[in-house]
């Protein structure tokens, strides 16, 4: 990969270590072992089913419809909560979770778009739903995590009018703590950070007229997330 | 706009805001709702158990990375570079907006999408890019709102719309946009959504701001509710996001717990609906983001708080819970600080980015209740700093009103003096009169009890006589 240019850094921070006093560090800071570490024992006492309630929870509290499901009738749970928004048009990711959990048969349908050719912007712009599989979830904020890459653009949950998520129950976390964790060691083994990594919580929503609240602003005006147990 | 807004001196704006009675009535109610969110968010959740203990470690991770913010700039941009991705070190205003020009230029750019950042208006881009001929957006929904309103200036940090009724806006969007429909904050919100809508399929470049980047990876985190940062920083070929050079933490575990703490501040929320972390680094199958991806990293004044008693400042996130919280604020409004900055925060902080001559009466506009340092989820001693700032103004400039300087003279000699001492003490209760003399501003919004007649010395003496 061709670096980028950097300009004017050697002065705006000799500048900046000026003002503090001393002469600049370009090495040996490491981040401290902190004191205060908050995050870190929250929700540890919670059993897998308490932690399955929180997220049921938050998910009311922002406004993230819910619902659950085996494996083995997801696929029907999926045309359900399509139906229920709407019918399509439909976008889906090019993600291989689709066909790992029984779900290939939407590939084949008429309205259903998968993300990855020329028109694929288009095709999310007409969308009235987009699907996709998250690859973690909170509990604590009723929150869905999905990194971008090939196959799997970003606007598939953004530019719909509802966005369907598909969590699967083993990779809901009680918050966001143990998934930056987990980051990290894959990050330091070598792999690739996505250009986008979105944390999203519900529907978009604005409370700048009057402090009242509205759902439904740039992104999603519906989400759902359908909860499916592990194969 | 520029940091500063409207002209004409402080207390004038102040007599003017006054009397803005919806103002005051929307502030006070967006007040006392934003507060009593981030109070059921933070001490009163008991999931998050010790609400202390994250200000702690808001303000533990905070003063690491100021005092090695020259360590943490270089490995952000190192990693940012190493991506592909190019970053650009602005001491100034004007050289942050030269370089953004020169990508426009380059780009041949005409339509130009912003998500909320208050660091651009500092530097006033929209006004330097429209002076290029672009077609400058914003679409944060109150942002867009201001923009329509003949650039109405903002008066809250989080809710910069607040001072607006509905039936306003409705007007605005009317003679605008020719919108035909209700005030309904829903009818409005989905016209916008439908016009910007527009705005982002066609726009060139994307500029955003940036909450907090990530030195270890290169990263640009924006967090918002609406969904907007996403659509400007997917759509557009260019992305140019800009940052104040202190929003910045160490690594991800960091992100979390400020990400965390600015959420629950700001909006009351576990966190903001969407927290979008974007690194630079484009590969062959991805179809949307950008081609290009510029971090512009602004000091704009920044540097005068380091090293010094103010140094503390640079720790905000930008939650807005200080404002939330301020007496004064309740009753002046923001636009009465002439600043985009308001309220406790944009007193501390506009002095040092905008200088003392032009701002000097800011530090000033407080009680010192203190409430704003309680409520700061990253411990900065806010009315400390405002102390600070009024022992500088005075060494400074020495006292502000000439007449107040008579009147601390005159203090003096009367104290010092015995013979004038009882001489005052016993013509107060017919000198001192309310709203005359020194007592008029004071009391024109209190009372003001006369004094007695006989002076507590003279009752003694009577009495030690019996």
């Amino acid at each position: 990969m061709k670096k980028g240019m950097i300009h004017n850094r050697d002065g705006f921070l000799d500048s900046v270590a000026s003002s503090l006093g001393r002469t600049r560090r370009s090495e040996g800071v490491t981040v401290p072992d902190w004191v205060h570490r908050p995050q870190d024992h929250l929700y540890s006492h919670l059993a897998k089913d308490d932690v399955l309630d929180l997220f049921r929870k938050a998910c009311r509290d922002v406004h993230a419809g819910l619902v659950e499901t085996e494996a083995a009738t997801l696929h029907t749970m999926v045309l359900n909560t399509i139906a229920d928004h709407g019918g399509g048009p439909i976008i889906v990711l090019d993600d291989p979770n689709f066909s790992q959990f029984g779900l290939e048969a939407l590939f084949e349908r008429d309205d259903v778009y998968v993300w990855g050719g020329n028109q694929s912007i288009e095709k999310a712009e007409q969308a009235n739903v987009g699907i996709t599989f998250s690859e973690a979830a909170f509990a604590e904020s009723g929150t869905v995590v999905s990194s971008n890459g090939e196959g799997k653009g970003r606007l598939v949950c953004m530019l719909p009018k509802t966005h369907i998520a598909i969590v699967p129950r083993s990779t809901i976390v009680p918050r966001m703590s143990a998934f930056m964790k987990s980051m990290r060691a894959k990050l330091s083994a070598g792999e690739w950070l996505a250009t986008c990594v979105n944390f999203a919580s519900g529907p978009s929503n604005s409370a700048d007229i009057e402090l009242k609240s509205v759902v439904g602003v740039h992104g999603p005006v519906r989400v759902t997330y359908i909860l499916v147990a592990d194969r | 706009m520029p940091m500063g807004i409207g002209d004409g001196p402080f207390h004038d704006r102040v007599e003017e805001e006054l009397h803005n009675s919806f103002m005051r009535g929307a502030i006070a109610s967006a007040q006392d709702g934003l507060r009593d969110k981030k109070i059921r968010a933070t001490s009163e959740d008991p999931n998050i158990e010790d609400w202390e203990e994250w200000r702690k470690a808001g303000e533990e991770i905070r003063r690491h990375t100021i005092e090695n913010l020259d360590f943490y700039l270089e490995q952000l941009s190192e990693n940012f570079a190493k991506r592909g991705g190019h970053v650009y070190f602005a001491k100034t205003a004007e050289e942050a907006n030269r370089y953004i020009q020169g990508i426009v230029q380059e780009k041949k750019a005409k339509n130009i999408v912003k998500s909320k950042s208050m660091v651009t208006e500092e530097i006033s881009l929209n006004q330097k890019l429209e002076e290029l001929g672009c077609n400058v957006v914003e679409t944060d929904l109150g942002e867009y709102i201001l923009q329509l309103d003949d650039h109405d200036p903002p008066s809250h940090i989080v809710a910069p719309a607040l001072h607006k009724d509905k039936e306003q806006i409705r007007e605005t969007y009317e003679s605008k946009k020719g919108y035909q429909q209700s005030e309904n904050p829903e009818e409005i919100t989905s016209f916008t959504r439908e016009l910007l809508r527009e705005e982002f399929l066609r726009a060139d470049i994307g500029i955003t701001g940036c909450n907090f980047a990530v030195a270890e990876t290169g990263t640009v985190t924006l967090v918002t509710n609406e969904g907007n940062a996403n659509l400007c920083t997917s759509l557009p070929k260019t992305q140019i996001s800009v940052m104040g050079m202190e929003r910045i933490v160490p690594t991800w575990e960091e992100l979390d717990v400020m990400v965390s703490l600015l959420s629950r501040s700001a909006v009351g929320q576990k966190l903001a609906t969407y927290v979008t972390a974007l690194t630079p680094g484009k590969e062959e199958g991805e179809i949307d983001g950008p081609d290009d991806f510029h971090l512009v990293i602004l000091d704009g004044g920044r540097s005068n708080a380091l090293g010094s008693e103010f140094q503390d400042v640079l720790h905000c996130i930008r939650c807005g819970a200080c404002v939330n919280v301020c007496p004064v604020y309740r009753h002046i409004g923001g636009h009465s600080y002439g600043s985009i900055y308001q309220g406790p925060i944009g007193a501390v902080l506009t002095p040092i980015l905008g200088g003392y001559e032009k701002y000097k009466e800011l530090p000033f506009a407080s009680s010192l209740c203190a409430a704003c340092t309680d409520e700061c989820p990253v411990g900065i001693p806010l009315h400390d700093l405002l102390i600070k700032h009024r022992e500088k103004i005075v060494e400074e400039y020495g006292l502000t009103e000439t007449s107040e300087k008579w009147m601390m003279k005159g203090f003096g000699m009367g104290t010092s003096s015995p013979p004038l001492f009882r001489a005052a003490v016993k013509s107060a209760s017919t000198a001192v009169k309310p709203k005359v003399g020194p007592l008029k501003e004071w009391t024109k919004g209190r009372e003001f009890p006369s004094p007695a007649k006989e002076s507590f010395r003279k009752w003694l003496e009577g009495r030690g006589r019996s």
